[in-house]
């Protein structure tokens, strides 16, 4: 605002739009040449400026007008449209709200297989398995932990960084998107989910490994 | 030539800005999500950034097409899209793997093709900026009162 009123000091000179504004001379002038106000106080903006500097002022305040009038216009509509997003809340809180917040939830960042060996291979992520028990001990992706959906978070989850990136992956039965999001609410900021599941991971030729979980029990 | 160039690059940027402006107001809970997925706004800033991010981008497509703001309109189109490219590309630097989000509900992942889509939309706003700024100064000066 305050960058907005040194523009429009600088354009228009002082006492316009301040107090007094309508018995500036400018507006005097306007009222009694009957031309309209912008020529003259461009004209006089450029007298004090020179003419570049005078565009660039003319240039920046019309952009700072039109962002302005943007943003006004998006809230309004947002806010009148039946399926806006609440903008004083956060993301993360209004997504574990309603039913209807957390379908939109439900798409959580995915990454395909060649990305996901490439963070495997770089050991930057932790690989969940949310399959059933005995699908996992068949093939799993390596080093991958279960998370089964209906089970508790286990505890050592509670040492990993919030600020791993976490793969999740899931079968024909089982979709990561709910562990997903449990884990996003938990503070987890990365957490991506393979796209294709198992079957994609394996067919797209990364590593796997059979057995059950051994840090899971 | 000069001048339906000029004209040309107004009216496709200012027909992407606005397609693009509307397809997102339709659904901005959508769009929403999308801006999330780019892990780039602290959580309490998304929603806001989606609601009014769209009617800048409508209120700039039409400052393009009106004649005299559209050097504003120009410098604001090249900021969004200055915004958009480092978006995608921090993105892609990262391996996030997610939808564009840039026409609404048209699903679209982030590749290297959005972001030379993107910077060639740049070069757009900025030959736009650039052309209009030497017509504003080859235009007759405003004719004094009484002069």
């Amino acid at each position: 605002m305050l960058m907005r009123r040194r523009l429009v000091t600088a354009y228009f000179g002082p006492g316009w739009p301040g107090t007094g504004w309508f018995c500036s001379p400018y507006v005097t002038q306007w009222r009694a040449s009957s031309v309209n106000a912008v020529p003259i106080a461009r004209r006089s903006c450029e007298s004090r400026l020179g003419t570049r500097q005078c565009g660039t002022v003319r240039t920046v305040l019309q952009m700072l007008t039109l962002a302005t009038a943007g943003a006004l216009l998006g809230l309004c509509v947002n806010s009148l449209h039946p399926a806006g997003v609440s903008v004083l809340r956060s993301w993360v809180a209004e997504t574990e709200g309603t039913a209807e917040c957390a379908m939109a939830s439900l798409e959580p960042a995915r990454i395909d297989v060649a990305a996901a060996i490439r963070l495997l291979e770089a050991h930057e992520a932790i690989f969940g398995d949310v399959r059933g028990a005995s699908e996992y001990a068949v093939g799993h992706v390596v080093d991958a932990v279960h998370l089964p959906c209906s089970a508790e978070a286990p505890e050592w989850l509670a040492s990993v960084a919030k600020s791993s990136t976490v793969v999740l992956y899931g079968g024909e039965d089982a979709d990561p998107g709910p562990v997903a999001q449990s884990l996003a609410a938990s503070g987890y900021g990365d957490v991506r989910v393979l796209s294709g599941g198992f079957r994609a991971w394996r067919d797209g030729g990364g590593s796997a490994a059979s057995g059950p979980c051994e840090i899971c029990n | 030539m000069r001048v339906i160039s000029w004209w040309l690059l107004r009216t496709v940027l200012a027909a992407l800005f606005l397609y693009a402006g509307v397809a997102k107001l339709a659904d901005v809970r959508a769009f929403a999500a999308d801006v999330a997925n780019y892990r780039l706004l602290p959580a309490p800033l998304v929603a806001p950034f989606s609601a009014t991010v769209p009617g800048v981008e409508i209120v700039c497509g039409l400052g393009l097409l009106y004649p005299r703001t559209v050097r504003a309109a120009a410098v604001l189109a090249t900021a969004l899209l200055v915004a958009f490219t480092v978006a995608a590309v921090q993105a892609l630097a990262r391996d996030i793997n997610l939808d564009c989000g840039c026409f609404g509900s048209v699903r679209a992942p982030v590749t290297v093709l959005t972001v030379a889509r993107d910077t060639a939309l740049v070069a757009a706003a900025v030959a736009i900026g650039a052309l209009s700024s030497s017509a504003d100064e080859k235009a007759p000066r405003a004719r004094r009162p009484g002069g």
